[in-house]
């Protein structure tokens, strides 16, 4: 009766995200070129068969700089999701079980850190530390961490008065029982499905800092300042702009359908 | 039935509290609840919605924290316990809920949904729980084989033998059934309700069955206790309720049970309005603004609990004429017996 299949969808955004993490984990697998050779005889080429995707303003190789620009956004993407989580789960979880005074105090810090633009924020920690992945992990994380504990607060609050969670009150269990136990695993699956969502707009959050020049800086690829250099040469070359778009478009557009494909997959209802 | 009290109530209060502005106010669920629930009795609680009724069942459980009052338990105050003694006590006591999907945790198998009480209670040898469990699960009628499915695989019905198996796992004496037929269809309802009397007889238990349906109650129960807005108004046995209710609440709601033969008329008490706000209740008798025997002073005099024929409480003003008659009654019998 109930056949598993698997869409269409769920296949291609699986290939997009494998591929983006292998080529973040192994670029050098992915190309000849090294991303920081110029070569300026060769400068704003459209596709050719030596360089596949055309080359940018100093002729390096556009494909090279996207495959290296990969571990940029992929880290950026997963780390600062990984950190929010880290420290929103925990946050909402207590906000959620413990409720009163313990609630309205974590939620009134976590309002403070999301109504922080991220923006100027990210401007903040630039000035005081070096502008690398781990400060963008961190800035993004500050400013999307509290979305995560809402999430996980709103979750628990509605359990928490599920029957049957009263019925291992019944039999004894305490709150930590409780709250690991049995609360916990319920809302496993939206947690991870918040994680592939909050992977997706961080890798979008760092594209457009890395844009703004608050990110990774000059000449080490990102795919967010790659767009700011090509929007310059427009007028020259269509594939230097379209190259690094379409790249955040698709990474972005895999990980947002792997997370649907997720909330299915994880549904009590399928489990067998 | 012996007449040895396992639970004692002694005035027992929940007020939930909400605040209006600044004014804390409180809803005032259960206001003020004295009675015994005897040794392997089958205890029907009646009243319409929002009553107290499930609140009452909770607060004996200590799922919720009573207001005021005192809860006694084979003779032991329950405030009186320790927390790990308090633990060991819930082994003795267990609650089947209403809706029998909500009440199974979605990501557990069924085995594991029988057991965790187990577990939890010390029983660490695996081949003894697994026995356990699949004894459990013949006794409410399943078989053993299911137990490695998920709840969602099964209907209505069959999750709520999964949970009553796990109700009575722990071999308690005292269970709460709050409303534990109502969400199955008819012909389910019958099964778990002959399920549950063949339990009772089997393990000796004691039931709170809590229900809005009369006639469920009428089957299972050997005394009832009539609830409105958080105050018991009438407790009798069965029998002495549905021969002589006494007081008018109870009266309307059994001329509301539905007659199964359509040629008999019934005559139905309608009552007037819906039930007052549980947060500021009617000064005096709590009924007297539906009431359709209201007397003079109803709405001043709180009308005292009394017991107007052995084991039937009352709590009414007007149910003195209701005493009268049943003097009379008496007395004509025992005249024309002297005659």
């Amino acid at each position: 009766m109930k056949k598993k299949t698997i869409r269409f969808t769920t296949i291609f955004a699986l290939t997009i995200v494998s591929a983006a993490i292998l080529m973040a984990l192994f670029p050098s697998l992915f190309t000849q070129y090294d991303p920081l050779e110029l070569d300026m005889s060769n400068k704003l080429q459209g596709p050719s068969a030596a360089h596949w995707l055309g080359t940018d303003e100093y002729g390096r190789d556009l494909w090279s700089r996207i495959v290296f620009g990969a571990r940029i956004s992929i880290s950026v993407g997963f780390g600062a999701a990984a950190l929010a989580m880290l420290l929103g789960v925990p946050l909402g979880l207590l906000a959620g079980f413990v409720g009163k005074t313990t609630d309205s105090i974590i939620m009134r810090i976590m309002d403070a850190f999301m109504s922080f633009p991220s923006v100027l924020l990210a401007i903040l920690l630039i000035t005081i530390f070096e502008p690398s992945a781990l400060t963008l992990i961190f800035t993004i994380s500050i400013v999307s961490f509290p979305a995560y504990g809402r999430i996980v607060r709103s979750s628990v609050l509605s359990l928490k008065e599920r029957e049957f969670v009263e019925a291992a009150r019944a039999f004894g269990a305490k709150r930590g029982y409780l709250l690991f136990r049995t609360i916990l695993p319920n809302c496993a699956s939206a947690i991870i499905v918040q994680f592939s969502l909050f992977a997706a707009s961080s890798i979008l959050i760092e594209a457009s800092m890395s844009f703004l020049g608050l990110g990774i800086q000059p000449p080490a690829p990102a795919w967010g300042s790659m767009l700011s250099y090509a929007k310059t040469y427009i007028n020259q070359s269509v594939t230097y702009i379209l190259v690094p778009s379409a790249a955040i478009f698709l990474v972005v557009l895999a990980i947002n359908l792997l997370g649907d494909a997720l909330r299915e997959w994880l549904d009590p209802m399928k489990l067998k | 039935m012996t007449h040895e009290p396992l639970i004692q109530l002694n005035q027992v209060k929940k007020h939930f509290p909400f605040k209006v502005g600044f004014q804390t106010q409180f809803i005032k669920a259960v206001d003020g609840v004295t009675m015994d629930i005897y040794r392997q009795e089958a205890l029907g609680l009646v009243g319409e919605s929002g009553c107290g009724k499930s609140t009452l069942g909770r607060v004996i459980l200590s799922l919720l924290d009573k207001t005021e009052g005192q809860i006694t338990m084979n003779g032991v105050d329950l405030d009186t316990l320790k927390p790990a003694e308090m633990i060991k006590m819930r082994r003795n006591m267990q609650i089947i809920f209403q809706d029998p999907f909500a009440s199974l945790n979605p990501r557990l198998r069924v085995r594991q949904i029988i057991e965790e009480p187990l577990r939890f209670h010390g029983v660490t040898d695996k081949e003894e729980r697994i026995n356990r469990v699949n004894e459990m699960l013949v006794t409410v009628g399943l078989s053993p084989d299911i137990a490695d499915r998920y709840p969602h695989e099964f209907s209505g019905g069959q999750q709520q033998r999964i949970g009553i198996a796990r109700a009575l796992v722990l071999r308690p004496g005292f269970i709460v059934c709050d409303e534990a037929v109502s969400a199955l269809d008819v012909s389910v309802q019958a099964q778990v309700l002959n399920l549950l009397q063949q339990l009772r007889k089997d393990f000796g238990l004691t039931y709170l069955f809590i229900s809005h349906n009369l006639s469920v109650v009428k089957h299972v129960c050997d005394r009832i206790a009539v609830m409105y807005l958080g105050k018991i108004v009438e407790l009798a046995s069965k029998e002495q309720i549905f021969a002589n209710p006494v007081h008018p609440y109870t009266r309307a709601l059994i001329s509301a049970i539905p007659i199964p033969d359509p040629d008999q008329k019934r005559q139905r008490i309608l009552l007037q309005g819906d039930i007052p706000s549980p947060a500021n209740p009617p000064s005096g008798c709590r009924f007297h603004t539906r009431c359709y025997e209201c007397g003079d002073h109803c709405d001043q005099n709180e009308p005292p609990f009394v017991e107007v024929e052995p084991g039937h409480f009352v709590s009414c003003n007007q149910c003195q004429a209701f005493v009268d008659r049943l003097t009379r009654m008496k007395a004509s019998v025992s005249e024309s017996t002297f005659q």
